[in-house]
């Protein structure tokens, strides 16, 4: 009996550390920061690339289908400019500081994962431009005037960025995050 | 101490076992259950337009006020078709494995037509690419775009965006003139 269960207890411990790496794995896998500096982070490079199978798993188990290599880019980021992290608890300021895409657009995913109830967007086509043609959204849980995004009440969020490539390489999205204060 | 060294060698090799059966199974599964909801909801070999809870669920990154049009095909009983009758302006096709792996994508600048055929067929196994080239033969290709998909069901998809939310329906309308047609009904619907 007592061996039975020292073999059960091994057997066990293996599937769950296998199975348990395996996702570690998948939800690391072929992410790297877009530019240093920056808190963009992308699996765009990883994707293309022939070993891109835990990458394109990532994508499976959050139930979407990944950016066309090529055709349109994407980067998330879960912290601003200054690593905090971004939470419904603050307002952040997402300012342009270059030139812009012909087309682009950021999302709110709330926990990582694009099954999450809410999802607020904003693109290039819906987007008030500053006099310069700067672009500034402000991200927050209440109706901010201008352009805004809804975020989750006091909860982490993850901002995600697509827009259409310019050129082959992996473009670092043109905008930058400060938080703004945290009532 | 010689049987716990057995055991914790047991317990790696399951380890190992585990990690290969969870990354190439579960992940497809996972996705797979959404993509039956879609066809059960829209049926398989015909193309339609998504709804924006849809569209958010797919592909998290694109706008709302865009137009997303997906056939899930199934090339397990013959090839399928898809007919692009697309409107004026960018749109993106990409055909996917049901495994997320993009086989195919063009967009409106290099495909120079908005009406345009891809034939989707089955790869060659291993084993047929070996008697082809033993016979010397090779897959008939007709005078459209074939892609061929290692997987037997997959996703063609057509994004189409549009600047203002009085546009999408209008645009969803211009997209759903695009079709998908099984081999049979294809050829029954050639003139």
């Amino acid at each position: 009996m007592r061996r039975f269960i020292w073999a059960s207890s091994y057997l066990a411990g293996g599937i769950a550390a296998g199975a348990l790496s395996a996702f570690v794995v998948i939800q690391s896998s072929g992410v790297e920061h877009v530019a240093s500096g920056t808190p963009w982070l992308s699996r765009q490079r990883a994707l293309v690339e022939q070993q891109s199978f835990y990458v394109r798993a990532h994508y499976l188990l959050d139930g979407r289908l990944p950016p066309t290599p090529g055709q349109v880019s994407e980067a998330t980021a879960e912290t601003d400019t200054d690593n905090r992290p971004l939470t419904g608890a603050c307002t952040f300021r997402i300012a342009s500081t270059g030139p812009l895409p012909a087309w682009w657009s950021f999302t709110v995913i709330e926990a990582d994962t694009a099954e999450a109830p809410l999802q607020s967007a904003l693109d290039s086509g819906a987007v008030v431009r500053e006099a310069d043609g700067s672009v500034i959204i402000r991200a927050n849980p209440s109706p901010r005037p201008g352009n805004w995004l809804k975020t989750p009440e006091r909860r982490r969020f993850t901002l995600l960025y697509s827009a259409l490539p310019q050129g082959r390489a992996v473009s670092t999205p043109p905008f930058e995050i400060r938080q703004e204060g945290c009532p | 101490m010689s049987r716990h060294l057995f055991w914790a060698a047991i317990a790696i090799a399951t380890a190992i076992a585990a990690h290969a059966a969870f990354a190439l199974y579960v992940p497809g599964w996972w996705f797979s259950r959404a993509v039956d909801r879609l066809a059960e909801a829209h049926g398989e070999n015909s193309f339609f337009i998504l709804n924006a809870e849809e569209q958010a669920q797919l592909f998290p990154g694109l706008p709302r006020l865009g137009v997303t049009g997906m056939c899930i095909f199934d090339v397990s009983a013959g090839d399928v078709t898809f007919s692009a009758n697309l409107p004026e302006g960018f749109w993106l096709t990409t055909i996917y494995t049901d495994k997320a792996e993009s086989i195919y994508s063009v967009n409106n600048r290099q495909s120079g037509a908005n009406l345009f055929t891809v034939s989707l067929s089955r790869a060659p196994s291993f084993i047929e690419q070996v008697v082809q080239a033993t016979d010397k033969e090779k897959p008939e290709i007709d005078s459209g775009w074939t892609v061929m998909s290692p997987e037997p069901r997959g996703l063609a998809v057509v994004w189409y965006p549009t600047a203002e939310h009085g546009l999408r329906e209008l645009a969803a309308e211009a997209v759903a003139r695009s079709h998908c047609d099984t081999g049979a009904a294809a050829e029954a619907a050639a003139p």
